[in-house]
């Protein structure tokens, strides 16, 4: 699955931040870049089984030490 | 790119699925028992001030969504940071949002697939409808609302001789509070949730279109919410109700008409699908139209597919499991929510008023 992760990126970033880039938009490409290896990173991460900290704990530690 | 416009039949459809998205799926919050349907009036009745409020941000800032507000409110910094509060509510709305799509199928509908096909098929379809555009999004919500009120008017015909009356006795059986407190929980969950709305107001034709879109999709979400509360009650029971995870399934499941017409609760599922879609959808639209205000992108739609693929698997991680998600969303989320549906928008307003007065005392000075 991870080989998979990686091939299926390659062509999301063949498409998606270096469309972008060769259209000009300079901004639009170095934020749908930062996006892109946020994306990546979650989806290699999931497809690894590793554990990803979820906020939720968080949030509700936050609204029960408030409420 | 032009500028979007859709007319005020669309938008309305769009807040009216938006509102009923996840409800139809969890039903109302419910410590109130058989008195939940006087909660959920109750809570559609608090709940026109703050749409009120929403509507009248419009008409200070014609053609101005909500990031827009906030950066010419607050300043630049400032209005900025609480755009990115505002993106985060979005993204994290619309992950709990497939969460809630993703246990439903794990639950009931596909028990051994991986929850995140059918959540990331979903995100997917919400992905190519943003990209499209929010004109496309508004004419799929007008004909999908249409379909959507029609399985439900038909299911709540079938379901007449599965009703038991004496469900809904004593009435008030807890007394008020309960029923006051889930009242509050319904507010913000679902109805200011529209909060997200105002991230397209620039979408909406002219300048006092906002109340009457509003105002209308939150009485008629309203309406379809409480009669399918009541369906749920009459069929289920309030025990019955208050146990399950997913009560408009089981309640659909009942139906048997002459035990030919029996099981047609994956059918009525699709109505399910359909107003999810439509929530995510937008969701995905304010979270990535606030990726562009705040970096100052030439588009939105640069970003969609990543913040799309970012939502689908913040969905797959973001609870442990269903019973993480009901508390939750029944306990948590009736707090969390509350700067951004209601202290938020309010300063907004307030500040908005003062800055509107302001002006006009200037310009009548200049005048003379």
């Amino acid at each position: 699955m991870p080989i998979y992760i990686v091939l299926i990126y390659a062509v999301i970033v063949l498409f998606d931040p270096y469309g972008l880039l060769k259209q000009g938009n300079k901004r639009d490409f170095y934020v749908c870049s930062a996006l892109c290896l946020v994306s990546f990173s979650l989806a290699f991460a999931l497809s690894m089984h590793w554990e990803i900290p979820s906020p939720s704990p968080l949030i509700v530690h936050v609204v029960k030490m408030l409420f | 790119m032009g500028k979007e416009i859709i007319p005020a039949g669309q938008s309305t459809s769009i807040v009216i699925l938006f509102i009923i998205g996840s409800s139809l799926f969890m039903g109302a919050s419910g410590q109130s028992g058989n008195s939940s349907w006087i909660a959920l009036i109750i809570a559609m009745a608090l709940a026109v001030p703050l749409i009120l409020v929403y509507a009248r941000l419009h008409v200070l800032f014609p053609g101005k969504d909500l990031y827009d507000m906030l950066i010419s409110v607050f300043g630049a910094y400032f209005g900025r940071g609480l755009s990115c509060l505002y993106i985060w509510y979005t993204l994290h709305l619309g992950a709990l949002v497939l969460r809630n799509f993703g246990e439903f199928s794990k639950t009931v509908a596909l028990t051994s697939t991986p929850m995140i096909a059918p959540m990331l098929i979903i995100g997917l379809l919400c992905i190519w409808v943003v990209n499209a555009g929010m004109e496309v999004l508004g004419r799929s919500a007008k004909f999908l609302l249409l379909f959507t009120l029609a399985v439900i008017f038909v299911v709540q015909l079938l379901s007449v001789p599965k009703y038991e009356i004496h469900h809904l006795k004593p009435l008030l059986d807890s007394g008020w509070g309960p029923v006051f407190a889930d009242a509050g929980g319904t507010v913000t969950f679902p109805f200011a949730e529209i909060v997200v709305f105002l991230g397209a107001f620039t979408v909406l034709p002219k300048k006092g279109s906002a109340a009457r879109v509003l105002l209308r999709g939150v009485l008629v979400a309203g309406t379809i919410i409480t009669g399918i509360s009541v369906r749920n009650l009459l069929v289920l029971g309030p025990d019955i109700v208050s146990s399950l995870y997913f009560p408009s399934y089981v309640a659909v499941s009942r139906i048997n008409v002459g035990d030919f017409l029996t099981r047609i609760e994956g059918s009525a599922a699709i109505v399910f699908v359909t107003a999810l879609f439509i929530k995510v959808s937008l969701c995905l639209y304010v979270s990535c139209n606030g990726i562009a205000k705040v970096f100052k992108l030439k588009s939105y739609r640069s970003v969609v597919l990543q913040m799309g693929l970012i939502m689908v698997y913040l969905s797959d991680f973001i609870y442990m499991d269903i019973m993480q998600m009901q508390y939750f969303a029944y306990h948590i989320y009736k707090i969390y929510a509350l700067p951004f549906q209601v202290f938020i928008p309010l300063t907004l307003w307030a500040s908005a008023e003062v800055m509107a007065k302001r002006s006009s005392r200037k310009a009548e000075a200049s005048q003379q």
